[in-house]
């Protein structure tokens, strides 16, 4: 198992967190916090000594900032795909390069658990056809899963059609979608596990923040 | 008792018009509170503060409100002029963040300088006069030199030219941005400028033929500000209703799912 960063979340999925040899998608709307979740999973992964890989359409600046933002050391980073700052390049104009990248820096570092994150699966499904773009995944997820490696990606909701997501959702092994709900006159941040390989159906919302200290996530009751 | 209509018209506009910002600014504040991303986070944080000038334009501008309102709106007017380009320019910017290739929407940036620069220019030349005249209450509009009312007419002039452009690259922005909600919250803001500019400059050629209503129907301008800013601030973030939810079954610390397996 593949800890998530985020001890209250590993709890949840079996005290372990991501399956080995998986892929999950993370599906919120812009600016819930989806790539939080994603810091942590790098960050937790750079202190257990594991590959990690970052490929964004961002800059390197961006990513460090918001990662500094939410209380995450920038001491120890990952290995970077991204538009500007890194030595390999993110063109969204590309996409058999971003794959060819990820699966080449995987494939480099074979000796270790790869952790791999990464925010382009939307600008690609904006970009591309819908079609392409779902055999491009499905090679994409096969091939990292043939190595020890797990795959994070985010998902925008609100910028795709409804049929879109949900057939991208049934690439991934796990799916967990965060969303924002009206309570009264009240705004709750909440998300759920939609699937999750080796789950039974998780029932329920959980609550989450995040803050400088950490990001939590209880349980959400009546 | 001859019925005022018009004024009494004017009044339920005002306070239909201030409830809407109220609940908008109250939106806002939540939005700043629950969202993660900073981009997102500073839109709300942005439009809340955006909203409270404009709640305070309105209530300003009623001349009726005891130690709120100036004489002639003056006050609100000055902080709308301060809140406004800023506004618009990082929601521009936030647009053009959103925009996979980072266009540079009608040269906004390029232009923006400029504006700032003829803005600044503009007023510092106004607050020199106004200190050498030794006329140091009011503001530019109601100043005794004969270069005040010409260079608040200049200076307002400039703040329209600058919400014209910032509405329009504001729409235009949106068409642009793939991220569907940014597009979404700029073009309701778009939207909202525009009412803006109609609050601002309708009353001028009706007033004329007919002193009073142009200034009652410049409210609906506001009005419209108003609803699209509510609008915006909505759209920052769809919402889902609690009564589709169940309720977790598993508590911290008790047994996880996976071990229940």
């Amino acid at each position: 198992m593949v800890s998530t960063g985020v001890p209250s979340l590993d709890h949840i999925l079996g005290d372990d967190g991501y399956p080995d040899r998986s892929s999950v998608l993370i599906v919120g709307p812009p600016g819930i916090g989806k790539e939080v979740l994603g810091y942590w999973f790098i960050r937790s992964g750079l202190i257990q000594g594991d590959y990690c890989l970052y490929t964004t359409h961002r800059p390197v600046t961006d990513i460090l900032r918001d990662m500094k933002g939410v209380g995450i050391s920038t001491e120890r980073v990952p290995e970077w795909i991204s538009s500007s700052g890194s030595p390999v390049k993110c063109d969204l104009k590309d996409i058999a390069s971003i794959s060819f990248n990820i699966k080449e820096a995987v494939h480099r570092n074979r000796g270790r658990r790869a952790r791999v994150a990464t925010d382009v699966l939307s600008p690609l499904l904006v970009l591309n056809p819908l079609e392409s773009m779902y055999s491009y995944w499905s090679q994409l997820l096969s091939d990292i899963k043939q190595q020890d490696a797990v795959l994070f990606a985010l998902a925008e909701d609100g910028m795709h059609p409804q049929n879109t997501l949900t057939t991208m959702e049934q690439l991934f092994d796990g799916v967990i979608e965060m969303k924002l709900y009206e309570e009264g006159l009240a705004i709750t941040p909440l998300f759920r596990v939609k699937k999750m390989v080796g789950l039974p159906p998780l029932q329920g919302y959980f609550r989450f923040s995040v803050s400088s200290t950490g990001m939590e996530v209880v349980p959400h009751g009546r | 008792m001859a019925v005022d209509y018009l004024g009494a018209g004017d009044l339920l506009v005002s306070i239909a018009t201030l409830l809407i910002l109220v609940f908008a600014l109250y939106r806002a504040i939540e939005f700043d509170r629950v969202l993660v991303g900073a981009t997102y986070k500073g839109r709300a944080k942005w439009t809340a503060i955006f909203l409270a000038s404009v709640a305070f334009l309105l209530v300003d501008s009623t001349g009726e409100i005891p130690y709120l309102s100036s004489d002639q709106g003056n006050t609100g007017f000055a902080l709308i002029t301060l809140a406004l380009p800023l506004f618009i320019n990082g929601n521009v910017r936030a647009a053009q963040e959103t925009d996979f290739f980072h266009r540079d929407t009608l040269h906004w940036r390029a232009l923006w300088k400029a504006n700032v620069a003829a803005l600044v220019c503009i007023l510092a030349i106004g607050v020199s006069v106004i200190l050498l005249s030794g006329y140091v209450p009011g503001t530019l509009s109601t100043s005794s030199t004969s270069w005040g009312p010409a260079l608040a007419s200049l200076y307002f002039f400039v703040l329209i030219i600058e919400s014209i452009y910032g509405t329009v690259t504001l729409i235009v922005a949106a068409r642009r941005s793939q991220d569907r909600t940014m597009g979404r919250f700029v073009r309701m803001l778009g939207l909202s400028l525009l009412g803006l500019v109609l609050f601002f400059t309708v009353w001028i050629p009706i007033d004329y033929f007919a002193p009073g209503v142009g200034d009652f129907l410049s409210y609906f301008g506001f009005v419209m500000a108003a609803y699209y800013l509510y609008r915006a601030v909505m759209s920052l973030s769809p919402l889902g209703k609690t009564e589709k939810l169940g309720v977790t079954t598993v508590a911290p610390g008790t047994t996880s799912m996976r071990n229940s397996l």
